[in-house]
């Protein structure tokens, strides 16, 4: 029998190292069970460190060794337990850190340390009352000052000779707090507090000359005063971090050679009013988180450095120092900036109604300082000055939304402003690989202006922006301009226009275009994320065209403005009076154009009107008007977003707008209803929840969150019996399955069945019958009656009820009684909004004066005529006057209902079909 | 270049090795971010993997020593005999490479690993 010996495989392996480092592999240890690294604590000679172990609950006493010289002792953690400690005495150069205690009442008597020697002040958290001693420190110690967590904590600041440095405590979510810093010797260097939310008072300390103050950090805080120290020559201070709150800071007046640090404010709306500054002092200026900040640099005498705000994305106003001199200023250092331009390019998109045609109006009065490379005709684009100067030259009155927009942003800034038009006749709409139709125009076209912005293709040579710069040195691309012919943006033939269709080919032509004419240096500029402003379309074409691309256009449109960096959106006048919906030329269009310009400044933010909560009853669709007061695009975000959609729809209620308003409607997504059974929210308590965003033309974001809750209906099964028409019938409950049967009854009369609510808290909101819901009308009295006319059989009727709280409907069984004598039916006309005449006669299965009954819709009659008959009695208890009636029991020429109304009423009318007689 | 012999990294399989690497200061200081690449050759664009101290694929033993954990997923990525690796300091800005660059051989088991 041979034996053989198998060695541990081994191979080579190459190391290379260079920079005087020498590289090793080793066999890595096993690690225990649990994959952690295994720890054998060390037998300690000099200069060893002992981690002593973390103690859980229990009753410890801790005798700390006696240690030497250079020895580093880490005190046990300690958790939960009364317990006391007595760190060991310290000789020179010794590092003690103490224990970290939680909750408890803990006394930490800190050790006597010789000099040179650190102490780290325990991290005490949640003690109900601590006293802490911090340790005489002698020179040229350390002393780190405690933690304290929530508690009423007294901190007495030690006296600290020269040289000594102790870092103030860290204070969290104290209900009222006084620290009093230590009174600082010369070059002592002392680190204020961090404050989280609480009112806390800080006065700092006096600090002598080459002492560095380092202010507190101060978070959320709702109303704080925050006095930073007197400095003296010399002395540094950092100025307090502030985040969320409002906060007023009054700087230091700072003497010569004294250097403060400015704060780093988080969004809030904040004033900083910097120090006035001696001679050699330094400023550094603030690092502005997003936010709306306005920050008024120090004025500085000679000699002084100011070093500029580091500005992040947001709305900044930096007001730039008065500088003495031999002063020296350092730029601020602000994202995506450049040197200012001494003139502002806006590239237009958007064809002819950007071009602009006749007619003038007495507005439109000559604009200085406002150019326009525009023509109608390729041959005559102007690429070289003089341009057109926009807005009414004389001989030239093609007027666009463009030159007032150039109008208003010369006036705002002070500058030129160079508008280079798209080109003319037909859609701007790039659809990359579009061939056809429009899709086609828009392609061509939008190539044309490439080529013309670059001096490309058929406009070799001749490139308009180059021109523009060359003709305004320093000028600088502001941005991208559409605005286009309402007509054109719906397209025609046989393009496929639809929301998501409109929106990728403004997105895609809107990087496009911005990565091909800026990324070829032809012009010098760079685009970055240069606005892109976008003007809506007319309402009133939107809605004329509406059978053709349909009002999502708009939505795309508006879509694509929130998807494409930073751009603006603003939506196209009302009521503008149609005669030309390429140019859309009339008084109004072009002033929308000085509404688009105004929002480049525009920090105002946008507020949603809606309120935060809101039901509907299980059944009930939902139809619910996004409001702001100003415009804004919306869109949901939140858990049950998905389950809702935004319609635009064109408003046809209001009788002050012809046609055409946009309006803007929260509905369940595909318009359904939904079952208390059956919740689909996201936590399934029939709650949904979700957040309105809207996004203002500054692109300046609002959000709020609303919660929409389904209420539960209850319900049961009558059945109606067959009746001849104008005669009462009764109505029997039969098949009681519904779980509140118990709660109600109904009672019949001629025609109708009556649903009251006797007594009980609930309020009955709104029946529902055979599936068409009746909502409560403003003046009910939790009565309703419904008037079924030609019954001709037995039928069932299911009949819900929505009440405002579950389980708490009692309804009382109603029994009318017909007396009287039944006289010939009075045959009502359904004419909305007109009375009619004494007696009315008309069969309500002829339609007269074009009232058009569509299925699944509500419409209201006014029927008025005198009191005959015993029947008033029937309409009179009715409780909220009025008479609905369902439609869909009609058949034709049997459609009539017989009854006088004692005075006005509304009759309500809803029909799942309508056969017209 | 020195060559050291080392067990190989077998594919499929978890893989510890420590490095120490010495020099005049600590290569590995208190709280360095640590970050690793694994490729089957150098100039390779495939990325077997990548070790960082945020992953636990580099633990910082002392100021000399990380130990590296390449995970199963990752040598049975490898796709070649050896594996190629060096480190860069991921908590400076910007990242300082260090100069140990180190090749591993790598065997394919006969024994595939349990699924």
């Amino acid at each position: 029998m041979r034996t053989i010996i198998v060695d541990r495989l081994i191979m080579p392996a190459l190391i290379s190292a260079s920079s005087g480092l020498t590289a090793l592999l080793l066999p890595a240890p096993p690690r225990d069970v649990g994959g952690r690294l295994t720890i054998r604590p060390p037998f300690l000679l000099g200069n060893g460190q002992l981690y002593p172990p973390a103690m859980a609950p229990g009753s410890v006493a801790i005798a700390p060794a006696m240690l030497g010289t250079a020895v580093v002792a880490f005190a046990p953690r300690i958790i939960v337990a009364p317990t006391a400690v007595t760190p060991p005495v310290l000789l020179s150069t010794v590092a003690l850190f103490p224990p970290s205690v939680q909750p408890g009442g803990v006394a930490v008597a800190p050790a006597m340390q010789a000099s040179t020697a650190a102490p780290f002040a325990p991290d005490v958290r949640s003690a109900a009352a601590g006293t802490i001693l911090p340790p005489f420190v002698a020179s040229s110690g350390f002393a780190n000052a405690p933690a304290v967590q929530p508690g009423t904590v007294a901190v007495q600041p030690a006296a600290l000779p020269s040289a000594a440095a102790p870092f103030a405590p860290t204070i969290q979510a104290i209900a009222a707090g006084s620290i009093a810093p230590a009174l600082l010797a010369s070059s002592v260097v002392l680190s204020a507090p961090t404050v989280q939310p609480g009112a806390v008072s800080v006065l700092p300390g006096l600090l002598a000359s080459a002492s560095a103050l380092y202010a507190p950090m101060v978070q959320s805080i709702a109303a704080n005063s925050v006095q930073p120290a007197l400095l003296p020559s010399a002395a540094v201070s950092y100025a307090p971090t502030i985040a969320a709150g409002l906060v007023t800071i009054t700087p230091a007046a700072l003497v010569s050679g004294a250097q403060m640090y400015a704060p780093m404010i988080q969004p809030s709306a904040a004033t900083v009013a910097p120090p006035a500054l001696a001679t050699t002092a330094s400023f550094y200026a603030l690092s502005v988180l997003p936010g709306v900040v306005a920050v008024a640099p120090p004025l500085r005498a000679s000699g002084a450095s100011l070093f500029g705000p580091v500005l992040l994305p947001g709305s900044v106003v930096v007001m730039p120092p008065q500088l003495a001199s031999t002063a020296l200023t350092y730029p601020p250092s602000v994202t995506a900036a450049a040197a200012a331009p001494t003139a502002l390019i806006y590239i237009g998109l958007g064809d002819s109604k950007g071009v602009g045609v006749n007619p003038r109006e007495a507005q439109d009065t000559r604009a200085p300082n406002t150019y326009n490379a525009r023509s109608r005709s390729p041959a005559g684009i102007s690429t070289s000055l003089p341009y057109d100067q926009a807005i009414a030259p004389d001989g030239n009155s093609y007027l666009s939304p463009y030159e007032y927009f150039a109008k208003q942003v010369a006036a705002d800034t002070g500058l030129p402003v160079i508008i280079i038009p798209h080109n003319w006749n037909g859609t701007s709409i790039f659809k990359p690989g579009g061939t056809q139709g429009e899709w086609g125009v828009g392609a061509t076209l939008h190539e044309s202006l490439i080529d013309r912005c670059n001096g490309t293709g058929a406009y070799a040579g001749a490139g308009l922006v180059k021109a523009a710069m060359d003709a305004f040195p320093g000028a600088a691309v502001a941005g991208m301009i559409r605005i286009e012919g309402t007509n054109d943006a719906g397209l025609s033939g046989s393009d496929t226009v639809t929301q998501a269709a409109f929106f990728n080919a403004t997105v895609n032509g809107d990087a496009d275009f911005k990565a091909r004419i800026f990324a070829n240096g032809v012009s010098g500029a760079t685009i970055g994320n240069v606005p892109t402003y976008i003007l809506g379309l007319l309402p009133e074409t939107i809605a004329a065209r509406r059978t053709q691309s349909g009002l999502n256009v708009e939505l795309g449109l508006r879509q694509a403005a929130a998807a494409i960096p930073n751009g603006v959106f603003y939506k196209s006048p009302e009521g503008v009076a149609i005669t030309d919906n390429l140019h859309e030329t009339l008084p109004g269009v072009r002033n929308s154009g000085t509404q688009l310009a105004l929002l480049r400044s525009s920090t105002t933010p946008v507020t949603i009107l809606n309120a935060s909560t809101f039901a509907v009853y299980e059944g009930q669709k939902v139809g619910w008007e996004l409001l702001t007061d100003q415009y804004a695009y919306l869109s949901l975000t939140g858990p049950d977003a998905a389950k809702f959609m935004i319609d635009a729809v064109t408003d046809t209620t209001d009788a002050s707008i012809t046609s055409g308003r946009i309006r803007y409607i929260l509905r369940f997504a595909g318009d359904v209803t939904k079952t208390y059974a059956s919740p689909d929210d996201a936590d399934g308590d029939h709650v949904y929840q979700f957040t309105i965003n809207a996004l203002s033309g500054g692109r300046i974001l609002t959000t709020k969150a609303v919660s929409l809750s389904v209420v539960q209906a209850y319900g049961q099964v009558g059945t109606v019996a067959a009746s001849a028409p104008m005669a009462p019938f009764n109505v029997a409950l039969t098949g009681n399955t519904g779980r509140d049967i118990a709660n109600f009854s109904v009672g019949a009369g001629m025609n109708q069945i009556v649903f009251r609510k006797a007594n009980g808290p609930a309020v009955i909101q709104g029946i529902w019958i055979d599936g068409i819901y009746f909502p409560r009308h403003a003046s009910s009295t939790n009565e309703f009656a419904i008037i079924y006319a030609a019954i001709a059989s037995a039928r069932t009727v299911t009949a819900r009820i929505a009440t405002d709280a579950a389980g708490s409907l009692s309804l009382a069984g109603y029994v009318e009684t017909v007396t009287g004598t039944t006289a010939t039916p009075t045959e009502v006309v359904l004419v909305p909004t007109q009375q009619q005449g004494s007696p009315h006669a008309a069969n309500v299965t002829t339609p007269v004066n074009g009232l058009s009954i569509a299925a699944g819709l509500t419409y209201q009659a006014s029927v008025n005529g005198p009191v005959s008959g015993s029947r008033q009695d029937a309409l009179t208890n009715i409780g909220d006057g009025n008479i609905y009636w369902a439609a869909a029991r009609f058949t034709a020429g049997a459609g009539q209902i017989g009854f006088n109304v004692g005075g006005t009423a509304y009759m309500y009318v809803v029909a799942s079909s309508w056969a017209k007689a | 270049m020195p060559i050291q012999s080392v067990p190989p990294i077998a594919a499929g399989y978890a893989y510890r090795v420590r490095l120490q690497v010495t020099g005049e200061d600590p290569v590995f200081p208190v709280g360095c971010r640590l970050r690793a690449q694994v490729r089957p050759f150098v100039g390779s664009t495939h990325v077997a993997g990548t070790l960082t101290t945020e992953n636990g694929g580099i633990t910082r033993i002392d100021d000399q020593t990380v130990e590296l954990e390449l995970p199963e997923a990752l040598t049975a990525n490898i796709d070649n005999d050896a594996a190629w690796l060096d480190l860069a300091r991921a908590d400076l800005d910007p990242d300082e490479w260090i100069p140990v660059q180190i090749k591993l051989p790598v065997i394919t088991p006969v024994t595939e690993p349990e699924a």
